[in-house]
């Protein structure tokens, strides 16, 4: 049986005419990534079909991120350098990114800062899973798409239900309240449930699911095996918002569930020790994935 | 000397290291940097360079003559902090180095 906040979410999006749907050049990459013996060449080919995509990439492998001494210029040698896995996590990230792509603002929530907020969880998160260990979280790179997408709900309320939205914003300003605590006594859900049913809509895998669905109650996740990938997009989230990296329209560090970084096996210190990386890759990646306004 | 990102760069910030691409150099060190060389550098792609300064912000020279507590710019740093409580010590941590960023910023906007 249906919750009764999923009700009311699938009641709210029902007059939406057309959700987005994910650009037909990521359908190509994923059937292609899926035969074992695609070349390199193949994968850039299907790539340099969407020219904004291929020069994104190209920017990215080209950053003092990656620091190699000499110009990549072409989709295949991309491609080899970064890996098929790494690729397609990218191309997800910018795809969306770019179907969101605007400098609207709907009083406090700005879509530009809501994205740098997004590449800071997201290169937080890539680094505190490499720093967890391939035991704790299978890969950085999906640990970076989950941080990139955890708050997709809030830019999905802002185009489709902006009314309702515009109404939950303005009530976390008169009350001083999270903007999740708004979201819930306004629409009925949250950005966690409505980004849920989008990643769901777009058949993307389960971590992804949960990640954008339980971020902020990361401890309903407990004793699942997503519970580390969850954990550390929590734990990202936090840092920052904390270190004020972007808005999402929510000046609050979110409830902290120390749990998380058990989990992880992590510890206070090994966080301190990560934030110079975190603070460097994250200009470097707003730099590549937001074009300078 | 600080690394700074394009996306932080303004006008007046004077070089501390030359910007080299491709083994030629683009601009010498000791350059003052105007708007048109941000531009030239986006077209280059070029997204971090060293400019110079002092890296390190400390209690006593934070860029203000205010104590921390009573400088508008730190204000919104602890709002953001004001529905939690430290629990082990995490945010305890991150306040003290969300401070730090604030006044560092706060210092390269002066500049």
């Amino acid at each position: 049986m249906k919750s009764e906040s999923r009700n009311l979410l699938e009641k709210a999006l029902a007059d939406v005419r057309q959700l987005p749907t994910l650009p037909v050049v990521y359908s190509r990459l994923q059937n292609v990534l899926q035969n074992p013996k695609v070349s390199a060449r193949e994968v850039g080919n299907v790539i340099e079909q969407d020219q904004a995509l291929a020069s994104k990439l190209l920017r990215i492998v080209n950053s003092a991120y990656y620091g190699f001494p000499s110009k990549i210029s072409t989709m295949s040698k991309t491609v080899v350098i970064l890996g098929f896995n790494e690729v397609k996590h990218l191309s997800l990230s910018i795809c969306i990114l770019k179907m969101f792509e605007s400098n609207q603002k709907a009083g406090d929530f700005d879509h530009l800062e809501f994205w740098r907020h997004s590449i800071g969880v997201a290169v937080c998160a890539g680094i505190l899973a490499k720093k967890s260990g391939v035991s704790k979280i299978s890969s950085h790179e999906e640990a970076f798409v989950a941080g990139l997408l955890h708050d997709i709900g809030l830019i999905a309320q802002d185009q489709y239900i902006h009314g309702l939205f515009v109404k939950a914003v303005q009530k976390k300003q008169a009350d001083n309240m999270y903007l999740y605590e708004a979201e819930k006594e306004i629409m009925g859900f949250t950005h966690e449930e409505t980004g849920m049913f989008l990643t769901e809509t777009w058949n993307l895998p389960p971590q992804l699911q949960a990640t954008t669905g339980f971020h902020h109650i990361p401890i309903a996740k407990k004793g699942s095996s997503l519970f580390n990938l969850v954990s550390v997009v929590h734990i990202a989230d936090i840092v920052a918002v904390a270190l004020g990296f972007g808005s999402k329209g929510d000046p609050f560090v979110p409830k902290y569930y120390r749990e998380c970084l058990d989990a992880l096996g992590l510890t206070v210190a090994d966080i301190e020790s990560s934030i110079d990386e975190i603070v460097r890759v994250y200009k470097e990646m707003s730099y590549c994935l937001i074009d300078l306004k | 000397m600080i690394r700074c990102s394009l996306s932080d760069a303004a006008e007046g910030m004077v070089l501390a290291k030359p910007i080299l691409v491709e083994g030629r150099c683009l601009l010498n060190a000791g350059m003052s940097l105007t708007k048109k060389h941000l531009q030239i550098f986006k077209s280059w792609g070029i997204s971090e360079f060293c400019i110079e300064g002092d890296d390190v912000v400390s209690a006593e020279d934070n860029g203000s003559n205010e104590p921390e507590n009573q400088n508008p710019i730190l204000e919104p740093v602890y709002s953001r902090f004001s529905k939690i409580e430290d629990t082990d010590g995490l945010l305890s941590m991150l306040k003290r180095l969300a401070v730090k960023l604030a006044l560092h910023e706060m210092k390269s906007e002066k500049r």
